[in-house]
């Protein structure tokens, strides 16, 4: 498998018309699968997963013109898949809270539905007890836990200081510790 | 990069065995082909969702920046007066050399003072003082 091209070449193909098009389909294959699976980690169903990537494709197309290097591609593509994804957890919390008939399933329950879970038992537990997190706690831990970023690039994405997001990582480790030692 | 990561993460994960042992797994799966396909259904939607340039004719334009010139015209106008009417604002009197005159500048002022401080003064030094100072000035007519 050929080795995916540099982020800066990427962006300057992105600046020539002609190549535009071509540059945009080796950025997201290059990066699809980091951003998608970052969403989907938030929003749980594939289905949402898959139309919040799609919407965080197109915003980045249409910002990549406008992309000025002052962080690294992937921190800037990462933090609009992140503010994609809480803007439509809360849209769905919203929804949720108006129509108090809607029998839809909790997030939590839905790992023991999904057929698009291939983890056994502990895995989907360790999902489960992911979910009884705060947004923003689940964020850090996923992108630690899962995604190994650094805390200085988890920093750049969230605007959150690295001792916020040590202290933050902790508590959530010690809370998923804790659910997944239960019975 | 990645090594270093790991091994920071492994270590901040000494106390949780089970979070430990679990590391690394990814339990979420895809239907297939669906990276395949990705890039073929966000062109679908760019192409779906051209850019809107909306272009202003030049007749427009200046409609426009003619109304929000009079809209600002019209406030700072009754900003102005209303300012002036509460005192506010106090006009700096600049007079040319022509109007510093006798005729225009004191009809108009209430010196009678120095003809009254002139005449208490007591001290005959001070008296002479004033009284050269208005003899220089040409003012002498206020003791007339």
């Amino acid at each position: 498998m050929p080795e995916p091209p540099d982020d800066q070449l990427l962006i300057e193909m992105f600046a020539v018309p002609e190549k535009r098009n071509q540059a945009f389909k080796l950025l997201m294959e290059k990066y699809q699968r980091r951003i998608y699976f970052h969403i989907r980690k938030m929003v749980i169903d594939h289905d949402d997963a898959d139309d919040v990537t799609q919407n965080t494709f197109i915003k980045i197309y249409y910002g990549l013109e406008n992309f000025r290097g002052e962080s690294q591609l992937f921190t800037w593509m990462y933090r609009i898949a992140t503010n994609e994804s809480l803007v439509f957890l809360n849209a769905k919390k919203k929804r949720n809270s108006i129509s108090i008939d809607e029998s839809e399933i909790s997030l939590p329950a839905h790992h023991d539905h999904d057929p698009l879970l291939s983890g056994d038992k502990m895995e989907r537990k360790l999902l489960k007890a992911i979910d009884t997190l705060p947004d923003k706690q689940k964020l850090v831990f996923n992108m630690k836990y899962f995604d190994n970023l650094k805390y200085e690039e988890i920093s750049e994405i969230l605007g959150t200081s690295v001792g916020a997001l040590k202290a933050s990582f902790f508590h959530a480790v010690n809370k998923i510790e804790k659910i997944l030692g239960e019975d | 990069m990645t090594e270093m990561n790991n091994t920071t993460l492994k270590e901040e994960l000494k106390d949780t065995p089970l979070l430990k042992q679990l590391h690394g797994a990814n339990p979420y799966a895809v239907p297939d082909n669906y990276f395949e396909k990705l890039h073929e259904k966000v062109g679908n939607k760019l192409e779906e969702k051209p850019v809107v340039i909306r272009r202003i004719s030049v007749s427009r334009l200046a409609a426009r920046l003619a109304a929000a010139a009079s809209v600002i015209l019209f406030i700072g106008t009754a900003g102005w007066f209303y300012l002036q009417k509460s005192g506010q604002i106090q006009e700096d009197i600049y007079l040319t050399p022509e109007q510093i005159s006798n005729s225009v500048y004191f009809d108009d002022l209430d010196l009678t003072f120095l003809k009254e401080e002139a005449a208490s003064a007591t001290d005959k030094n001070e008296t002479d003082v004033i009284e050269n100072y208005l003899l220089e000035n040409d003012l002498t007519f206020l003791f007339e």
